[in-house]
């Protein structure tokens, strides 16, 4: 039986039909409901030995678009032992050119060869007129700009042959053309798209601190049924004190109110799989795995009456 | 540089739009990201929001540089990092070719370098670069098997008569400058084993030119000089190993090959090989 069989076989949380227009997309085979690090090479060796608690990696497929050597044989490595998850940050679906087809043919042999659990993707653009620009940069919140979003996550989706998910955004400025809240415009592009959501707890704390919202309203308005995967990060202060703006880091341990902000999701909407993210001044093993035992801690004190994915997909 | 006002590039478009001026906001923000000025910003952004332009702006820059630095260890360790990043800023802007993988991220350095004011007291900083480069495609080049001495076993009498296929990784660097002494020297590890030893190895000026190989999972350097440079040229562009001989001896007639050969061989810089018929 193939991957994708067994993705069609499972009782898939994330497949419903409804609101949807393109419908022949299947769902991805969905990562353990624990918690996952993103792989990092200095890792490997505690990460082979014993991982746990970690059960699940994300890699970011750019890494591994080469052609072979010591980056793929590592990647096939991991993948013997565990799920892996592809989170993208270049295919640029917050653009507006046409999507790169060598870089998606890249994507997707990496698919075929690794059937990742899950892809995933940022509303963000990484590029434009062949210039390179390696960081995540905002996309207006417009009609015109989501019809082109979900334009190109159905090119993906088609492109791998499986349902991705899009993470929202880390702002740190509101461009003036914005004419929607970004919780519009990130659930119009997946009920549109059929995608799913990956839900950056931390960017929607940095952006709620950067724009002056409410975290929690953002975070209480997300279908439970559209969220396949958590991210959790550490974030800082910009050096520039005078303005009080937070930076999306990646170099720090998950602060505390992000916490606070996930335990109010998952509360809600039940076990999710949840990466710690974690890019700079990447720590020791034993320090992320602590990052990682926390959030399990959350998962297992869940109440086993809040609404699991396989009841939210029956419903 | 302009140091006046922070700029404003381009109009951004201020309502809600169909298609064309979308195509504007991108162009406008990446040119004001790419501009001269660090305090440059896309025209539109308000006061803080203009003043926040520069948080992607620095990521960018950052991020594009630091690619670049982990691409090129060896020709930022001999320009310093202050140097390495003032060049790598203005390399970034230059730069026009999108990688599949950052990791692949600064094809054109060597020749932005070779247009750079830098060469004229580091002229072999170029080659470096392009040594460099060789390395990290050796590395990220698809895998194959190679051969070894024993897999000719059989056909010495006939070696003359060989024609090899070149393993994907490879690739020839040569150079009027002591590239490969200048690269061992710049190696973190053989720097610290230097420390320890008898201060830093003696460089002498000669050309040098090396061949990359990766019959792994490790990147192999073999360095070559003289007629040996030839020798492996012709090789890799495909003639027979007595071709390969003959037109190394026309450069220099005591060219001794079995050394050479030996050395090539086992550098695992062949996937494979074949009695050449006709043809040089």
């Amino acid at each position: 039986m193939t991957a994708l069989q067994t993705n069609l076989n499972s009782c898939n949380d994330l497949n419903h039909p409804q609101n949807r227009i393109f419908k022949n997309v299947p769902p991805s085979a969905g990562l353990p409901r624990r918690a996952g690090v993103g792989f990092k090479a200095e890792h490997a060796s505690d990460v082979f030995e014993n991982a746990d608690p970690v059960s699940w990696f994300e890699v970011h497929p750019e890494n591994y678009m080469v052609a072979g050597g010591p980056r793929l044989k590592m990647l096939s490595q991991l993948r013997e032992k565990f799920d892996i998850s592809l989170h993208g940050v270049g295919l640029s679906l917050g653009g507006w050119e046409p999507l790169d087809k060598a870089h998606l043919a890249a994507l997707r042999a990496l698919v075929d060869r690794f059937e990742p659990a899950q892809v995933s993707e940022h509303i963000a653009w990484s590029g434009h007129e062949g210039k390179y620009l390696a960081d995540l940069l905002p996309t207006p919140l417009t009609t015109a700009s989501l019809r082109h979003l979900v334009d190109a996550i159905d090119q993906v989706q088609n492109a791998i042959g499986q349902r991705i998910l899009i993470e929202n955004p880390t702002s740190y400025l509101a461009l003036p053309q914005n004419s929607m809240p970004e919780t519009d415009f990130i659930l119009q592009a997946a009920r549109q798209s059929g995608c799913g959501l990956l839900i950056d707890v931390n960017n929607i704390f940095i952006s709620a601190h950067n724009l002056g919202f409410d975290g929690r309203d953002y975070v209480d308005v997300l279908p439970a049924d559209l969220i396949g995967e958590i991210h959790l990060a550490g974030h800082e202060q910009d050096a520039d004190t005078s303005d009080n703006v937070l930076i999306d880091t990646h170099s720090r341990p998950v602060s505390d109110p992000v916490w606070a902000l996930y335990r109010r999701l998952v509360e809600r909407i039940g076990a999710t799989p949840t990466l710690i993210e974690w890019d700079n001044d990447v720590p020791d093993w034993h320090t992320l795995a602590r990052e990682a035992r926390q959030a399990n801690a959350i998962l297992d004190g869940l109440d086993a009456t809040a609404a699991t994915f396989s009841q939210r997909a029956a419903s | 540089m302009r140091t006046s006002n922070p700029a404003h590039v381009g109009d951004l478009p201020q309502t809600d739009f169909m298609s064309g001026p979308e195509d504007g906001f991108h162009r406008t923000f990446c040119a004001a990201l790419m501009d001269q000025d660090p305090r440059a910003y896309p025209a539109g952004l308000d006061g803080r929001a203009a003043r926040r332009f520069a948080i992607y702006r620095n990521n960018v820059h950052r991020g594009l540089q630091d690619a670049l630095a982990a691409a090129y260890p060896v020709v930022k360790s001999l320009v310093g990092d202050t140097f390495f990043y003032r060049l790598a800023g203005d390399y970034i802007r230059t730069e026009n070719h999108r990688p599949p993988s950052l990791a692949l991220y600064g094809a054109g350095f060597s020749v932005f370098l070779a247009g750079h004011a830098v060469v004229a007291t580091l002229p072999y900083l170029p080659d470096i670069a392009r040594l460099e480069r060789a390395w990290l495609e050796a590395l990220h080049a698809a895998d194959a098997s190679a051969i070894t001495a024993a897999s000719l076993a059989g056909f010495e009498d006939r070696l003359a008569l060989l024609r090899f296929f070149v393993h994907p990784a490879v690739r020839l660097v040569a150079s009027q400058f002591p590239i490969h002494a200048i690269w061992q020297a710049n190696q973190a590890d053989r720097q610290q084993a230097e420390q320890q030893n008898n201060g830093p190895a003696q460089i002498l000026y000669r050309a040098e030119a090396v061949l990359l190989a990766r019959p792994y999972y490790t990147v192999k350097l073999v360095r070559l000089e003289g007629a040996g440079v030839e020798f492996a040229r012709q090789l890799l562009a495909g003639q027979r190993v007595g071709a390969a001989y003959e037109a190394a001896l026309a450069e220099d007639t005591h060219f001794d090959v079995t050394p050479v050969f030996a050395q090539l061989l086992a550098s695992g810089m062949f996937g494979a090989f074949t009695l050449g018929q006709g043809g040089g």
